[in-house]
């Protein structure tokens, strides 16, 4: 880095590194370029900005990365196969610091129509399902990170499911962030379009094989035509000195289903805002959280569930375990719309508190413009329940497994509800391996 | 086993226990009676080590050991069991699994090596057949949705499985119906032996008809007002606890 460059923005310092790095596709690249006018010059927000109060990007605006597609031969693990999902094990993309390997992703056993692909490719290749939607759906006001993404995506997910079409099988999107000496950033792309009368399962998942510092910045679209369903699990786990600031923006049709699970457990700041919008009516959407913090982590969820038309639910279980010095926020928006009558909306923000240093932030915002509605939501921050505690001890239980056992019990319901099996195994050794890293309850008290 | 002297306790700054003094020795029961709120509960979850509970003042000694400064978990490592009146819920954990854990523990302290979940399953076959307890609740998160006679009867179950030297045994017998009453305390009878003590809170005396108390205590108002055999539950019975706080008027202390 020069004297110059440390001066000059972060969003144009990382544009400025990203020249080359434009679609084949002449109109992607002109809504490259525009998102990328759109930055230019541009601040990173504040903590004075009201959604960004409690997520400070001071630390961010500090580093300076190098796109992640330029280092030449990384450090890729051995055995990075082994992250497949068994489920998965016949439709699988995996990226490699974002750039997307052939040599590990597998796509047989898909039925006729449907396409699991690299989004460049299908970019390039003219696909104008996926040229129609990029860009449609992740829309924020006032977010460079959309834009960010935009501007200097390349490799990506594309996933279609033709009319009538019903995947049982989860296809995972595999994103192996590798252990590097000099800091990198990424914008994968992901864009999921279900046509009417189709099912699928994705698993977006996340890991960091280090503890180096990168900048993970992803964005992903879902469009869900009528009668659809939807299933969608994200796994953040990347390395501890991460930054994972990601988008996601759902659009659901009449009569759809979209499930969002999205379990956040590493990155030193991760930040992810989420936007379901409830299009049509009998739509439903799930947007559940599962979030553990530790050590100097923060992990903040911004979400907006947007009701805009009759007959519609939406569940929202946001649950997060703080240790340590970690912080977790979470600020969740409902929107019911004019025309949004009969919905039934539901949120929740249950925060477990394993450390007296740790803090939770929590805010519920509900709008509601109609007036047929039943909209509930709360939010608590508790510890450990000392009856439970005490019982668990009664019965010879040490203070380790005591932690464990009632952690796991208080993530399970979000656990439970992740519809594939080795998800749901891995994740009750992320919750044994975060207690682990704890102090005990008596060092504690 | 175990000697209480002068026990003096209390929660967020009231007193509850006002000088409780009590011997139980291996091979006894010890039935613990008394008015609602008079403290019995108290007297169990402080032995057993509920850290809510400030000791004030006197001492628990157990096995010749100070258990002032022991945590809970180690005091049942060391034998200690209680039967809670209110059994606790706790999801996400199957009961095998607890009790294994829980087993293996003690197992632990032992310097035996752990049973795996097959092993655990053979072990667990006499306990259930004693406590009469159908093997699906094994697979059930620990009392979650038990009905409160099923609760009671999973305490027993757990304190067959963990066979230990001091059961304190707290309202077992309320909430569960006539036969498994039978059935329960056939269990509790068969698990008490001359190395095993236990102490048994209730209020009725139809429990005692099935476990033959060596002691009965009255517990009111945070002290043990009358002690005596096992006809004294029979006495309260008949004339309930004024009788006790009349009797004992005549010193001026109780109130
Ligand atoms: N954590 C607590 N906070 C405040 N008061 C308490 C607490 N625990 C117990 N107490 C009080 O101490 C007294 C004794 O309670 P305890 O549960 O020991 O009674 P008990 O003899 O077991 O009654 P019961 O027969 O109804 O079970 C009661 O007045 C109760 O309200
Ligand atoms: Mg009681």
């Amino acid at each position: 880095m020069t004297d110059n460059a440390k001066e000059t923005l972060f969003l144009d310092r990382l544009l400025d590194r990203f020249d080359a790095a434009k679609s084949a596709h002449e109109k992607v690249a002109g809504l490259q370029s525009e998102a990328a006018r759109e930055i230019t010059g541009k601040e990173l927000p504040t903590t004075r900005h009201e959604e960004w109060k409690y997520c400070s990007l001071k630390s961010l605006n500090k580093e300076s990365f190098v796109p992640a597609a330029s280092i030449p031969s990384p450090n890729l693990p051995k055995d990075a196969i082994g992250y497949i999902y068994p489920e998965a094990e016949h439709h699988h993309l995996t990226f490699i610091n974002g750039v997307f390997s052939e040599a590990l992703s597998k796509t047989d056993r898909l039925p006729d129509g449907v396409i699991v692909a690299n989004l460049a490719d299908v970019l390039r290749d003219g696909n104008e399902i996926a040229i129609e939607n990029l860009g449609e759906l992740a829309k924020w006001e006032d977010d460079p990170f959309v834009p960010l993404n935009t501007a200097v995506f390349r490799d990506g997910a594309f996933i279609y499911v033709p009319k009538g079409v019903k995947i049982a099988d989860p296809i995972q999107l595999l994103f192996i962030n590798t252990e590097e000496a000099e800091q990198y950033v990424m914008a994968p792309r992901c864009l999921v379009v279900g046509d009417q009368f189709s099912e699928m399962t994705v698993v977006e998942d996340h890991i960091g094989m280090g503890s180096n510092v990168y900048f993970n910045c992803p964005v992903s679209e879902i469009k869900l035509a009528e009668n659809s369903h939807m299933t969608h699990v994200k796994l953040q786990r990347d390395s501890r000195q991460a930054y994972h600031i990601s988008r996601l923006a759902a659009d659901i049709s009449r009569d759809s289903d979209y499930k969002s699970y999205a379990v956040q457990l590493g990155s030193q700041l991760s930040r992810s805002d989420v936007k379901a919008v409830l299009t049509d009516e009998n739509t439903h959407a799930t947007l559940d959280g599962l979030v553990m913090v530790n050590g100097e982590q923060l992990s903040d969820t911004h979400s907006v569930m947007d009701h805009t038309m009759p007959n519609c639910t939406s569940h929202q279980l946001h649950k997060c375990i703080i240790d340590g010095n970690g912080t977790s926020v979470f600020n969740g928006k409902i929107f019911v719309r004019q025309d949004a009558q009969k919905t039934d909306a539901f949120q929740e923000n249950r925060n477990l508190q394993l450390s007296n240093s740790g803090t939770a932030y929590a805010k519920p915002q509900l709008e509601i413009f109609a007036d047929d509605v039943s909209c509930s939501h709360g939010a608590t921050i508790g510890q450990l329940n000392p009856e439970e505690v005490f019982y668990l001890k009664t019965r010879g239980l040490q203070d380790a497994q005591t932690r464990e056992i009632l952690t796991y019990g208080f993530a399970l319901d979000v656990i439970e509800s992740i519809p594939v099996a080795s998800i749901q195994k891995r994740l009750s050794k992320e919750v044994e391996k975060f207690t682990r890293e704890s102090k005990s309850i008596k060092e504690l008290a | 086993m175990l000697t209480i002297k002068n026990l003096h306790a209390e929660v967020e700054g009231n007193e509850i226990l006002k000088g409780i003094d009590l011997e139980i020795k291996a091979g006894e029961v010890h039935a613990i009676m008394g008015p609602n709120g008079s403290g019995k509960s108290t007297l169990a979850k402080i032995v057993a080590g509920h850290p809510s509970y400030e000791v004030t003042k006197g001492e628990i000694i157990y096995e010749g050991e100070d258990l002032a400064e022991m945590e809970p978990d180690e005091r049942a490592r060391r034998g200690i069991f209680m039967a809670f009146q209110y059994p606790v819920e706790i999801p996400g954990v199957s009961n095998s699994m607890l009790m294994r854990e829980a087993y293996n523990e003690i197992r632990k302290e032992k310097g035996l090596d752990p049973l795996d979940p097959l092993e655990f399953e053979d072990y667990i076959v006499d306990k259930l057949n004693l406590v009469e307890m159908d093997a699906k609740f094994l697979d059930r998160n620990v009392n979650a949705g038990f009905s409160g006679g099923e609760k009671k009867r999973n305490e027993i179950l757990q304190m067959a499985v963990l066979n230990p030297k001091l059961a304190l045994l707290d309202e077992t017998d309320s909430g569960l119906d006539i036969d498994a009453l039978r059935i329960v305390s056939g269990g509790i009878n068969k698990l008490a032996g001359k190395d095993n003590a236990i102490m048994l809170v209730t209020h009725y005396q139809r429990i005692l008809n099935y476990i033959t108390p060596d002691f009965v205590h009255v517990l009111v108002n945070g002290r043990i007002q009358k002690s005596g055999g096992k006809e004294l539950a029979l006495e309260l019975e008949e004339h309930g606890y004024e009788w006790v706080t009349a009797n004992t008027e005549v010193n001026g202390e109780a109130k």
